[in-house]
C-alpha cells in the first residue's frame, strides 16, 4: 500500500431518509477521497448529517444515491455478508460512547474484534498487549471497562479499532465525552498510529480544537459537504 | 466456547443463577415425577410378574390383580388340573379389605389385598420373606413390609375387621401396590375371615403348564371352550394391573411433566431474552464490527445451552440426591431413578436450551447497528 492510495471514495453520495412529505435529506451529493496515511476531519453543527456520512463511509448504511468504495470495492453494489466482511477486515471504528464490551477485560475488548477476521485471522494475545501498551495501557491490560478512566477507555477502543489493521478508520466525536486536555492527548495520539501505521482515517466531530490534528478539514451543514480552506 | 458467550454469563452472575436455578428446578421436577413413576411402575406390578405362574384364571369381567372381582367355583380347578398340559393348579382367594391395628383408633384403617393361598402348593404366596414366618398359620397373616413401615404394624400385631382379626405373624416383600399391600393367608382363614363358602368362592386359579412356551396357545384354546372364563399370560396379568392403577395416575403425571416443562423453558427463555435485549447495544457494536447474526446466534445459543448444562447437573444432582430421602420420609414415594431416564431429561433439557435461544433471535436479526452511533 502507497502513502497515494485512494482508501475510501465517496462518489456524488445522496441520503434520504423517509419519503413524501416526510423525507429528510441528511447527505446532498457529498464527495470525498481519503488515502493512506491521511487524517480527514469532518466538522458541523448537530444534526447536519455527520453521523450519517460516518456509517456511509463504514459500510453500515447504503446511500439513496452515489457510489462508496473501500479500498476499491463498491460497497453499495455487495450484499449484507460482504459489507459485513467489509467491515471486519477494512473498517476500525472509534465510537464517541466507547462502545467497549463491559464484560471483557482491555486486552480482550482488543482481541475480540480480529476473530473470525476472514483476512490475516485473530492477532496473537503479544500482538494486542503492544498494541495497549504503545497506547499507555500496558498497566491496564485485564481491567474491566468500568474500572477504567474516559480517556483510557477512548486509547482502548483506538487499540481496538488498529487491531484489526484496518485499511480505514472512522471516529465519530473522538473527544466528546473526554476534557479538553485528554481529548488533544488521544486525537494527537490516534494522528501518530495512523501515520505509523499508514491508515486512512475520518474524524467527525464539531471539536475546533483538534483541527491541526487533519491534513484536511470538511465542513457539513444541511447535507452539504464541502472543503474548508 | 466464544469468549463474548463465557464472559457475558460469568459477569451476569444472578441472572446466571435465576436461569440456571429455574433449569434445575424443572429439570428436578421432571426427574421427581419420572422416578415417581418408574418406582410406581416396578412395584404395582412386581407381585404379578413375580409369581411363577404361567396362566391366571380368572371369572369374565375380572380384568386384573386390584379389580379382583373374579369369583370362581372350586370344581373349575378341578377340571383344569385333568389338562394335560397342566402341572399344577393353585386357588386363590384375594380381596381388598380395610384392616385396624387392635387398639389404634378404628377410623385410622388402611386397605390391604388380603390374598389366600394354598401353603402346600405354595404358589401365589408370598415372593420373599424378609421377617418372621412363612407360611401363616390358621388366624395368621403375613403382612408386606410396606404395610409395616407405613401403618406401623409389627409382627405380633392383631389386624382387625369388625369382631374378627388376624395375628401377623410374618413381612414379606414384592407385594406394594402403593396405595395397598398384599397380606397372605392360607386359603380356609381366608374363607373364615371374609365369611365365604367354603368349596365356591375362589378369585384366581393359577396354573403351570407343562411346557411354558404353549401358554398363549392354551389360554385362547381354553377361552374358546368356556366362555365365562377368561386366561392370562403372568405378564399380560401384571400389565393389566399395572394399568389399572398408573393409567389413573399418567395423566396426572403427564400434567406436572408438561408444567416443569413449561416452567424450566420460561425462566431459561425469558432470562436469556431479557439478556439479549439488555445486550442489544453490544450486539450492535458487534454486528458494526462486522460479525454476522449468525456469530450473534452462537453467542445467545452457547450462554443458554451452558445454563441448560448446569441446570440438567444441578436438577439431576438434586433428584439423585433428594429422592431417596422423600421415600424415606414419605413411603408412598417410590421412587426408582433409571439412566436411560436421566438420559430423555438431558435430551428434554437440551430442547429447553435451544427453544430458549431461539426466541431472541428475531431480536437480534432486527439490531441495526447504527444504533451504536447514537450516544
Amino acid at each position: 500500500m502507497t502513502a497515494q492510495e485512494v482508501i475510501l471514495s465517496i462518489e456524488g453520495v445522496t441520503k434520504v431518509y423517509g419519503s413524501g412529505e416526510r423525507a429528510v435529506t441528511a447527505l446532498d451529493n457529498a464527495t470525498l477521497q481519503v488515502r493512506a496515511g491521511e487524517v480527514v476531519l469532518v466538522m458541523g453543527p448537530s444534526g447536519s448529517g455527520k453521523t450519517t456520512l460516518l456509517t456511509i463511509a463504514g459500510a453500515l448504511l447504503r446511500p439513496t444515491h452515489g457510489r462508496v468504495r473501500i479500498c476499491g470495492t463498491d460497497i453499495t453494489e455487495i450484499n449484507e455478508g460482504r459489507l459485513a466482511s467489509t467491515r471486519r477486515d477494512k473498517v476500525g471504528f472509534i465510537y464517541q460512547s466507547f462502545n467497549l464490551l463491559e464484560a471483557l477485560t482491555a486486552l480482550e475488548n482488543v482481541r475480540l474484534v480480529t476473530t473470525h477476521r476472514v483476512q490475516n485471522g485473530s492477532i496473537p494475545a503479544d500482538r494486542a498487549k503492544e498494541l495497549l501498551a504503545t497506547l499507555g495501557l500496558g498497566h491496564r491490560l485485564n481491567w474491566l471497562p468500568k474500572q477504567l478512566s474516559d480517556g483510557e477507555k477512548q486509547r482502548v477502543a483506538i487499540a481496538r479499532a488498529l487491531a484489526k489493521e484496518p485499511a480505514l478508520m472512522l471516529a465519530d466525536e473522538l473527544t466528546a465525552n473526554l476534557d479538553a486536555k485528554r481529548g488533544q492527548e488521544v486525537a494527537q495520539l490516534l494522528r501518530q498510529k495512523a501515520l505509523e501505521m499508514n491508515k486512512a482515517v475520518v474524524i467527525v466531530s464539531h471539536d475546533h480544537r483538534i483541527r491541526e490534528v487533519a491534513d484536511r478539514v470538511f465542513w457539513l451543514e444541511d447535507g452539504h459537504l464541502r472543503p474548508e480552506p | 466456547m466464544l469468549l463474548v458467550a463465557r464472559k457475558n454469563l460469568l459477569t451476569e452472575r444472578t441472572r446466571l443463577a435465576i436461569s440456571v436455578g429455574g433449569i434445575a428446578l424443572s429439570v428436578f421436577l421432571i426427574g421427581i415425577v419420572l422416578a415417581l413413576f418408574r418406582g410406581w411402575n416396578e412395584n404395582v406390578g412386581e407381585y404379578v410378574e413375580r409369581v411363577p405362574a404361567d396362566l391366571w384364571v380368572a371369572s369374565v369381567g375380572a380384568t386384573d390383580f386390584i379389580n379382583a372381582g373374579s369369583v370362581l367355583p372350586e370344581g373349575a380347578g378341578t377340571l383344569l388340573g385333568l389338562l394335560p398340559e397342566v402341572d399344577t393348579v393353585s386357588p386363590l382367594i384375594v380381596r381388598p379389605l380395610a384392616l385396624t391395628k387392635a387398639g389404634d383408633d378404628p377410623d385410622n384403617d388402611f386397605e390391604i389385598q388380603l390374598v389366600g393361598y394354598d401353603p402346600a402348593i405354595g404358589l401365589g404366596g408370598p415372593l420373599a420373606v424378609v421377617e418372621g414366618k412363612s407360611p401363616p398359620g390358621p388366624g395368621e397373616v403375613v403382612i408386606d413390609e410396606a404395610t409395616s413401615d407405613r401403618h406401623g404394624v409389627d409382627i405380633g400385631d392383631r389386624l382387625v375387621r369388625g369382631a374378627q382379626s388376624l395375628t401377623v405373624v410374618g413381612k414379606s416383600s414384592g407385594g406394594d401396590f402403593v396405595f395397598t399391600q398384599t397380606g397372605f393367608v392360607t386359603l380356609d382363614t381366608a374363607v373364615d375371615f371374609l365369611r365365604l363358602e367354603p368349596e365356591s368362592q375362589r378369585t384366581f386359579f393359577l396354573l403351570t403348564l407343562q411346557d411354558p412356551t404353549e401358554s398363549e396357545v392354551l389360554a385362547k384354546r381354553l377361552e374358546a371352550g368356556a366362555p365365562d372364563v377368561v386366561f392370562f399370560t403372568g405378564e399380560e396379568f401384571a400389565d393389566k394391573t399395572r394399568d389399572r392403577i398408573m393409567g389413573n395416575i399418567l395423566p396426572i403425571l403427564l400434567v406436572v411433566l408438561i408444567v416443569a416443562f413449561i416452567v424450566g423453558l420460561t425462566v431459561a427463555g425469558l432470562t436469556i431474552y431479557t439478556a439479549t435485549v439488555e445486550k442489544s447495544r453490544e450486539y450492535g457494536i458487534l454486528k458494526a464490527e462486522g460479525f454476522t447474526n449468525g456469530f450473534l446466534y452462537r453467542v445467545v445459543f452457547e450462554q443458554s445451552l451452558v445454563t441448560g448444562v448446569l441446570g440438567f447437573l444441578l436438577g439431576a444432582g438434586a433428584t439423585i440426591l433428594v429422592a431417596p430421602f422423600a421415600q424415606d420420609l414419605v413411603p408412598q414415594f417410590v421412587v426408582f431413578i433409571r439412566w436411560q431416564d436421566l438420559l430423555a431429561i438431558s435430551g428434554a433439557t437440551l430442547l429447553m436450551a435451544l427453544i430458549a435461544a431461539f426466541i431472541p433471535i428475531r431480536r437480534l436479526a432486527q439490531i441495526d447497528p447504527v444504533m451504536v452511533f447514537k450516544g
